[in-house]
């Protein structure tokens, strides 16, 4: 697992959980990004992106998602966001992203979803 | 006679940073919010070394504190992670102490609230650090407002993406000042952003947007813009006479555009 700010939880041999923090824009975002490739080179399909503890995500934050998922999703996977307060579904329902993410509401629906 | 111990609130930044550390670290100080205390330490003495992931522990720690509306103080700061933070335009935001008037003013942003609390002036740098002080600064002002969640984070993210975007695109220097009229009345609050450098109109660099075409092609950045444009109801920009840029955004809530 890369060395980084963000709590990563190996779930099995298909699915890692990263915890993102309080904020995630211009200051982190970049990380993000180094977090979720590292992550994939090393062969996992799933990433679930705990999103309990967040209360801002930039442009540049939801980019890191954007900018991602396909590599996920080339290996028959998925970045799957969960936990998600109301607030930061609004934000990125601004950007019509409802019907191309994968939200769950809780850890339970995205382990699901990736089983 | 009664002794009274002046107590500590106080969480250490690991050195090691495995999943298990980082766990412990971030829940002792969530532990320590809880309690609300005036001032948090948080203790550097672990540390040998001062890699970004480190720095990002630091930053986390404030924004928390600065949310939680305490105050956030690193004790045993070793030369090596002093210099890492000066590099880093960062020594000021996480060191000193912003609202003391005696310290650096390097992040301090100029403010002025009428007497009605309905118009805030200020002026800030066009730095991360400057603009995360001023977004602080903003939020306080927007508390006194009756607004949804979403209404507020609305708000902050305008702000926070057009301070960006001038910082990014307008080639500004980190001197520069950003200047910001806010007005807020019960239905809606207008923004007045007053900045230097060359001519950079928001408003007509966004382009046509497609969630699907942008996933697939990997696109990790250009959506500052559309979500200024998508959040704000009205928005307007002109180039003053004296070579300044005037960025207008006006946004509603509740059921009139009133």
């Amino acid at each position: 697992m890369p060395d980084t700010p963000f709590c990563q939880e190996i779930l099995n041999e298909e699915t890692v959980i990263i915890k993102t923090g309080k904020q995630l824009d211009n200051n982190n975002a970049h990380e993000m990004v180094e977090t979720i490739v590292s992550i994939q080179i090393e062969g996992y399909k799933f990433i679930i992106l705990d999103m309990q503890q967040l209360e801002f995500i930039s442009s540049a934050g939801v980019g890191s998602i954007l900018g991602t998922i396909e590599a996920s999703r080339e290996l028959g996977g998925d970045i799957i966001l969960c936990n998600a307060s109301n607030s930061i579904i609004q934000v990125l329902e601004v950007l019509d992203l409802a019907d191309y993410l994968t939200i769950k509401s809780d850890r339970a629906e995205a382990i699901k979803f990736g089983a | 006679m009664q002794l009274v111990v002046n107590k500590k609130y106080k969480v250490v930044v690991p050195d090691n940073l495995s999943n298990d550390n980082l766990e412990k670290f971030y829940s002792n100080l969530n532990v320590l919010l809880d309690k609300k205390p005036e001032e948090i330490e948080v203790d550097c003495s672990k540390l040998q070394r001062a890699t970004s992931t480190h720095i990002n522990i630091l930053w986390d720690a404030r924004y928390s504190c600065n949310e939680a509306g305490i105050g956030m103080r690193l004790v045993s700061i070793s030369e090596g992670l002093v210099r890492v933070l000066k590099v880093l335009d960062l020594y000021d935001l996480l060191v000193e102490q912003e609202d003391q008037e005696s310290v650096s003013s390097k992040h301090r942003v100029i403010l002025k609230i009428d007497e009605d609390n309905n118009v805030i002036e200020m002026e800030f740098k066009a730095t991360n650090g400057s603009i995360r002080s001023g977004i602080k600064k903003f939020k306080k002002f927007l508390g006194q407002a009756d607004l949804e969640e979403i209404s507020i984070l609305e708000i902050e993210t305008i702000f926070y993406e057009v301070a960006m975007n001038i910082s990014q695109h307008a080639q500004v220097s980190d001197n520069d000042l950003i200047s910001l009229t806010a007005t807020l009345t019960s239905k809606k609050i207008a923004l007045k952003f007053i900045y230097p450098g060359v001519s950079f109109d928001p408003t007509a660099r966004v382009k046509d947007y497609d969630p699907g075409a942008v996933i697939k092609q990997r696109q990790k950045r250009g959506y500052g813009l559309i979500m200024i444009n998508r959040m704000a109801d009205e928005i307007s920009y002109k180039r003053t006479d004296n070579d300044l840029n005037e960025l207008y955004i006006q946004k509603y809530w509740g059921d009139s555009n009133a």
